[in-house]
């Protein structure tokens, strides 16, 4: 009974949340708010005896993953979201298409033919131990290739991401980028900045229009 | 070599036929060893980069042969086909399906090295090594979707792939083109990758928790028995989640949006590695995944047709109209995609292995085409179609090339082209009068293509000079300047025209390819008198 009030709670709180994340004007205030759908659906997972699995949900996903989008939006300024009408065509499509698909998905869990309960031995183990021991075995032996193979994947990410990154004004004019900077703070920039921009503007890699305004 | 590795270690590596992915032990190898490259005193060297990761993709092709020669040449040579345990670590079936796509695999990415080396060097020259770090680590992804039988292994290879492709999209950093593509690249795929993980987390589900194929196949044959699996709404939506995850991957229409400006706006040797490597893998892991979804439901292979037409039609009717050589060629990948899914359609033995062998001719003449518009535009610097206008009176080498791998991609005899089309739709009527349409269809858009690859033939060869070609020296100012572009447009050439004289071994091969795979992965676990269903459920 209590584990029934307990989820329905959290079913509210994250669907709810989610619905303010749709419908929030502000970013940060939607950004936020994500946190809080990600930490109450971490609770269904701890409901359903997914200790490990909560536990990464609120890690990767309630702290590191909303927390890069936070500097994401600080970085690039708390834009104004376009004013679309709320009854725009392209909303009804969306608005179609997103209640077939919820409506199958619905009808989809719902028929009997589905995942079978775990055996008693699992059970007592997860009662024992937590899922975390059976996790770490499982990907140690059974999945020790994907997990490998994972790693690869995160470090080519890593490289990929630091390449597509690396991009800094340095690399189109001469000049360093601090001292790049230090002339843009200062309201007036040296001859020096000014022909490495302009430089860098001639390639199409920097918008003039963007340096001067900022 | 034993005295070097622990007996414990040795022993689990025999156990586990560790020695089959030999060949992707080494392009490991080469991925990391790259990385400490670039990050070495050494890494202005950019050559060494370079040629490390030839020498490493040749040392794979030789592993490869290898392989063949030792496990399963034999295997070929029986008549019987005897069930060798191919897995690896329970993940992995590293059969004579998985060899043939690794080697086209392989194949591929050593001609896009062979095809990449000026052009990092020139358009992203300050960080050239990590560019061969992401490079190797796709081709590792694909590699191993090519023999991955397990859900898991299958969901992070694809991955390793996806997403070192969308990296290599965007690499050239300044220009706005290449970060629109890398950024529309990854958007879309996310998207698709998302609702592809959704279909298989319901094949998990409704296979009672299993993530190995022959698992899967097993318990799907046994819980089907008492339903009439019509009823069952859950198939429906996983079939369709699955096979749209794939058809985006393979670029198939209605999922094709992202594929011409992708192209476009990514470096050629990447679009090239795209249009062939990622295809051929995403071929491998669809046939290896909906072989046995397929077998269990048959009549869903209909919504495969769909696909089948519209991105025949799409791709050859929107290429019509294209101006740039690397959006045509992206629309005729489309259209090729199209072809190829027809044999998916009817799912037989034949189709799937006429489906193998034109994923070989795919590989020589589409790289082929690629080689050849990046060699005009290393020369030129345009990529638009008029530019080729008069290229036989400057360059008639490369213009014979050129018609030669366009030839074959229209489909016309004595080139490769020809006998793959010939095989599929061949295969394609033996499945019966249901799939004549397909046919009809089918080559009323192969005449369609032939008026846009005839038209760049036509321009070549009859118009006058375009400015860009009149301006070219008389003659190859330098050896330097044919060598690796050179080779993988002989290699090409070669390979075109001989898959087409030696048609026969290579389709055997492929039937052999299909006939153990299915076997293994399939039969081995469903009696094949139970399959298929009746088309109208019950």
């Amino acid at each position: 009974m209590t584990e029934a009030i307990i989820f329905w709670a959290f079913t509210a709180i994250s669907v709810t949340a989610a619905l303010g994340v749709v419908f929030n004007r502000s970013i940060i205030y939607s950004a936020l708010l994500l946190i809080l759908v990600f930490l109450s659906i971490a609770g269904i997972f701890v409901l359903n005896n997914a200790d490990f699995l909560a536990i990464a949900q609120t890690i990767v996903y309630a702290v590191g993953m909303t927390i890069i989008v936070l500097f994401g939006i600080m970085f690039t300024g708390d834009r104004a979201m376009l004013d679309e009408p709320l009854t725009s065509v392209r909303k009804l499509v969306s608005l179609v298409l997103a209640t077939f698909t919820f409506v199958l998905l619905i009808k989809t869990v719902q028929f009997p033919f589905s995942i079978q309960p775990a055996s008693q031995s699992v059970i007592q183990t997860l009662m024992q131990s937590g899922s975390t021991k059976m996790l770490g075995e499982l990907l140690f032996s059974q999945f020790v290739v994907p997990f490998e193979l994972a790693s690869v994947l995160l470090l080519v990410a890593m490289v990929g991401a630091i390449v597509l990154a690396k991009k800094t004004f340095a690399d189109a004019g001469e000049m360093s980028s601090q001292q790049l900077s230090y002339s843009i703070d200062s309201g007036e920039p040296t001859k020096e900045a000014n022909s490495a921009l302009h430089a860098a503007a001639s390639r199409g890699e920097v918008h003039l229009e963007e340096v001067t305004r900022s | 070599m034993e005295s070097f590795i622990p007996p414990l270690l040795m022993n689990f590596m025999v156990n586990n036929n560790v020695a089959l992915i030999n060949p992707e032990i080494l392009i490991l190898a080469v991925l990391i060893t790259n990385l400490l490259l670039a990050c070495s005193p050494l890494k202005k060297d950019q050559e060494f980069s370079w040629w490390l990761s030839l020498t490493g993709t040749g040392l794979a092709l030789v592993s490869l042969g290898i392989l063949f020669v030792n496990v399963y040449f034999p295997t070929l040579m029986d008549n019987q086909i005897t069930i060798q345990q191919h897995g690896v670590m329970n993940v992995l079936q590293v059969d004579l399906f998985s060899w043939v796509i690794r080697t086209l695999l392989t194949l591929g990415t050593f001609f896009v090295l062979l095809l990449t080396r000026r052009y990092v060097e020139e358009k992203a020259s300050d960080i050239p090594g990590e560019f061969y770090v992401v490079l190797m680590g796709a081709l590792l992804g694909g590699m191993l979707m090519a023999s991955a039988v397990d859900l898991v292994m299958l969901f992070v290879a694809l991955e390793t792939l996806g997403i070192s492709s969308y990296i290599l999209v965007g690499y050239l950093r300044g220009d706005l083109k290449s970060a629109e593509a890398a950024l529309k690249y990854l958007l879309y795929g996310g998207a698709s990758t998302a609702v592809l993980l959704f279909g298989l987390s319901l094949l998990y589900g409704v296979s009672g928790g299993n993530t190995q194929y022959a698992a899967i196949a097993d318990q799907l044959q046994r819980q089907l028995a008492p339903f009439g699996h019509a009823m069952m709404p859950v198939v429906p939506v996983m079939l369709t989640m699955i096979m749209a995850g794939f058809a985006f991957k393979l670029s198939a229409a209605p999922f094709h949006m992202w594929t011409p400006d992708v192209y476009e706006g990514a470096p050629t040797p990447v679009t090239a590695f795209l249009s062939v490597v990622s295809k051929i893998a995403g071929f491998g892991a669809a046939i290896r995944l909906l072989y046995l979804l397929l077998t269990l439901f048959g009549q869903w292979a209909n919504v495969l047709s769909v696909l089948a037409v519209l991105s025949m039609t799409i791709g050859n009717v929107v290429a019509l109209k294209q101006q740039n050589v690397k959006r045509l060629l992206a629309y005729s990948t489309i259209a090729h995609v199209g072809y190829m899914l027809t044999a998916m359609v009817v799912f037989s033995l034949n189709g799937i292995s006429s489906l193998l062998y034109y994923l070989m001719t795919y590989l020589f003449m589409n790289l082929g085409a690629f080689a050849v518009v990046i060699y005009f535009a290393n020369l030129t610097g345009r990529e638009d179609i008029q530019a080729f206008a008069g290229l036989v009176r400057k360059r008639p080498g490369l213009a014979l090339m050129f018609t030669i791998f366009l030839l074959s991609l229209a489909g016309i005899p004595i080139t490769a082209g020809f006998f793959a089309k010939f095989f599929l739709f061949q295969s394609v009527v033996e499945g019966g009068t249901n799939y004549i349409w397909l046919i009809v269809l089918g080559l009323l858009n192969s005449t369609i293509s032939l008026y846009y690859y005839l038209n760049i033939v036509r321009l070549m060869v009859i118009a006058e000079p375009s400015d860009a070609v009149a301006a070219l020296p008389a003659e190859p100012n330098s050896i330097q300047s044919i060598s690796s572009l050179g080779v993988v447009m002989t290699i090409c050439l070669l390979a075109t025209l001989g898959l087409g004289f030696f048609a026969n071994p290579a389709y055997d091969l492929s039937v052999q390819a299909m006939t153990q795979m299915a076997f293994k992965n399939v039969f081995q676990h469903i009696q094949v008198s139970a399959v298929p269903f009746p088309g109208g459920g019950h």
